[in-house]
């Protein structure tokens, strides 16, 4: 998920660490590949494919799904850096 | 429209130590539910270990299996832990389930595949009996700890067949599935809503989707 900036400074252990937005989203897409692997390279290439990995993006299936009558919508993560959560966070509370 | 977030167990290579960090931050933020999903030949952390550690970090968030793969689990055991992980979270959590795809799942406890369907209509007769308080199985009396919510967590259901849906609609609370592709979903939420009403049922389900971010 990227972060409000397309360049987000996080101090992780001690050192200060650069982070893409992008990166975010070729890790994920990477994980959904290696996950959905056994259902065959074209599902794992669609399941890569359909990481969200933009505030606009979430936005656009939130109000989408809530209109087709969900109650509840699940983000699964594709990467486990922590700042995921605050990410998020952001763009949906 | 409530927003759950998964926790990141799914992800191999992710610390334990991590992941309690991830759920303390979805308690004090926005999110309703925990997620995690589930498999055996895989790098993801058990669900209802996880969920259990994720419970007792939190207050307020539902723990939520999304979803369990019933029938590569022993009934009477699957129920007693999901009564415990309730009774441990103060009746929070939320039982997804389903019979997953992967065979190689099912080699790894000498299950049956082909029979998964059938063996789960029967695990959640045997859930219920146990968390209702009326019996378990071979005529022994039922197991608790009894679970806070009453007769049981609530249970969602997953999966796309129509025999899935169909058992949704005569066991579960709601049904799980639908995300990205909101017309696909559209169609999908009819049939579970028809079969709710095949089952007699007056109440709508709940309906959960879900989809991948990073």
């Amino acid at each position: 998920m990227e972060g409000r900036g397309q360049v987000r400074a996080s101090s992780i252990g001690g050192y200060l660490q650069f982070r893409l937005g992008a990166d975010a989203a070729e890790c994920g897409a990477d994980q959904a590949r290696h996950y959905n692997q056994f259902l065959g390279a074209e599902m794992a290439e669609s399941a890569a494919s359909g990481v969200l990995n933009s505030r606009e993006q979430v936005r656009n299936v939130i109000q989408a799904i809530s209109g087709v009558g969900a109650d509840e919508m699940l983000f699964v993560p594709q990467v486990h850096d922590i700042e995921q959560v605050d990410r998020l966070a952001d763009i949906v509370g | 429209m409530k927003i759950g977030i998964g926790l990141p167990g799914n992800v191999p290579g992710v610390k334990g130590d991590s992941i309690l960090e991830w759920a303390r931050r979805a308690d004090a933020g926005p999110f309703s539910s925990l997620g995690i999903i589930d498999r055996l030949i895989y790098g993801n952390y058990e669900p209802l270990v996880l969920l259990s550690a994720a419970a007792a970090v939190t207050t307020r968030v539902r723990p939520m299996t999304s979803v369990l793969i019933a029938p590569v689990r022993e009934a009477v055991l699957l129920a007693k832990q999901a009564a415990t992980l309730d009774a441990l979270s103060g009746g929070r959590l939320t039982l997804g389930l389903g019979v997953g795809r992967r065979e190689d799942d099912y080699q790894a406890v000498s299950g049956n595949f082909h029979r998964r369907g059938h063996r789960f209509e029967e695990q959640l007769a045997v859930m219920k009996r146990v968390w209702s308080g009326e019996g378990s199985v071979n005529g022994l009396p039922a197991s608790g700890p009894e679970p806070v919510q009453p007769g049981g967590p609530e249970i969602l259901i997953g999966g796309f067949a129509p025999a899935t849906i169909g058992r949704a609609g005569r066991w579960a609370d709601g049904y799980l599935g639908g995300g990205d592709d909101a017309e696909a979903a559209k169609s999908l939420y009819q049939i579970v809503e028809d079969a709710w009403k095949a089952a007699g049922r007056s109440e709508r389900p709940r309906l959960v989707a879900t989809c991948s971010f990073a």
